[in-house]
């Protein structure tokens, strides 16, 4: 569909979007807590697949991780330029996005886990300490700042800093012994 | 830039935690150097897949018409009806099936009954994640009539029925997986009653990798081919993550 897309192909465009959407969507409602603002970023997103679609390189990427990485570099640039709004908590589960998000989403930390299982890395990601793994899945299922993930954590910014530069290469390290 | 820092920068970048101007200067970087949007893509490739335990959620119907108009593109609502039909609300691949009336697929004495309740896409009803392998398979006339999904490292392939099947009632639906050069193989039997899945001789990963379209045929039950015979469904089959 991705490959039809580039060429221009409305019909494929349109079912792309259609067997996309709800997870994508889901990535910027967990990332900005709101779905007026997930839905505005859904928007400029698939705008921004339809004009790159020709980009993608199948080589490089599955066309859901393509395009996952543009909602979250959306959802990134919204938040630098809106801001986290007041009414938006930062709770790790239960409080996220205040209005809009059910009280029973999972944590940061249990996506992460349940993503592992998923990408059969469980194993390897436990063995990385606790504080890296958090703090790693509040970044990135969260889209918190260190200033945001230190203050969840109630740590030294500094240590905050070293947790997620430590945790993301040993994550990565999984998922690429995982996916060999 | 040493490989390490540019590294660890996109990382950063990929992650989300490099902000404010840094990010704004690694942007440019990427704009202007291969090995830093080489670096970038790396990081997309394995942190990005992470994302697979995000719960799905379905966005307003009006959101595809925003899309739509800001493109200039012609409204297409009823085929977007077609989906809707399957798209679930709390699922999370692509949200729901609304059941389209009756069921029916094997006729006469063998009326379908799903004695299970109707399975989610979402086929591990355990860790509720989303499926990797997801076919549409459409009649001669071009309508949805079957949604098929797997996860990636599963073996069960679950069915939903968008329309009422007619198999004769000397005959079992067949399942087939074609790989881009044409070549079939046989996926599994739809069953006659209960839950709409079946289990694959190896996993979604093994068998459908290669798989551009999916199929169905009616064949003998007592003695099943190795090709099949007349397609009666068939469509794309698409690999997610």
């Amino acid at each position: 569909m991705l490959a039809q897309t580039a060429l221009g192909d409305r019909a494929a465009f349109k079912q792309l979007y259609s067997a996309s959407a709800p997870t994508l969507f889901g990535v910027a409602v967990r990332i900005l807590g709101k779905h007026e603002h997930a839905e505005d970023v859904l928007q400029e997103a698939f705008v921004s697949i339809w004009k790159r679609a020709d980009s993608y390189a199948p080589q490089a990427s599955q066309p859901m991780t393509w395009m996952t990485a543009i909602v979250r570099n959306r959802c990134l640039d919204h938040l630098r330029s809106h801001g986290r709004h007041q009414t938006d908590s930062l709770d790790d589960g239960a409080g996220i996005g205040a209005d809009d998000i059910a009280a029973d989403q999972p944590s940061a930390l249990a996506l992460l886990e349940r993503a592992s299982e998923s990408l059969q890395v469980r194993t390897c990601l436990e063995t990385i300490e606790g504080t890296q793994r958090q703090s790693v899945a509040l970044a990135f299922y969260q889209g918190m700042s260190h200033a945001e993930v230190a203050a969840h954590l109630q740590a030294p910014i500094g240590s905050v800093k070293a947790w997620i530069r430590r945790g993301l290469t040993r994550i990565k390290r999984c998922l690429e012994a995982g996916a060999a | 830039m040493r490989p390490e820092l540019l590294n660890q920068l996109a990382g950063a970048y990929v992650i989300g935690t490099l902000r404010g101007r840094a990010r704004l200067r690694f942007e440019r970087l990427c704009q202007q150097s291969p090995a830093a949007r080489m670096a970038v893509q790396t990081w997309e490739a394995e942190l990005t897949r992470l994302a697979v335990s995000v719960p799905a959620r379905e966005p307003s119907p009006q959101l595809w018409q925003r899309i739509a108009r800001q493109l200039g593109h012609v409204d297409t609502t009823p085929a977007r009806n077609w989906w809707n039909l399957f798209m679930p609300a709390a699922s999370f691949a692509f949200g729901l099936l609304m059941a389209v009336g009756l069921m029916q697929l094997y006729p006469g004495l063998l009326p379908l009954k799903e004695t299970a309740p109707p399975v989610a896409m979402s086929v591990s009803a355990n860790t509720g994640l989303p499926a990797s392998y997801v076919g549409l398979l459409l009649d001669a006339q071009g309508k949805p009539a079957v949604l098929a999904s797997a996860l990636r490292h599963g073996k069960t392939l679950s069915l939903k029925l968008l329309q009422a099947v007619q198999v004769p009632a000397d005959k079992v639906a067949v399942v087939w997986a074609f790989s881009k050069d044409g070549r079939a193989t046989r996926l599994g039997t739809i069953p006659k009653e209960g839950k709409l899945a079946f289990e694959m001789a190896n996993t979604a990963e093994a068998l459908l990798s290669a798989t551009t379209r999916l199929g169905v045929s009616f064949e003998d039950g007592t003695a099943l081919p190795n090709a099949p015979g007349e397609l009666i469904l068939s469509g794309h089959c698409v690999k997610l993550w």
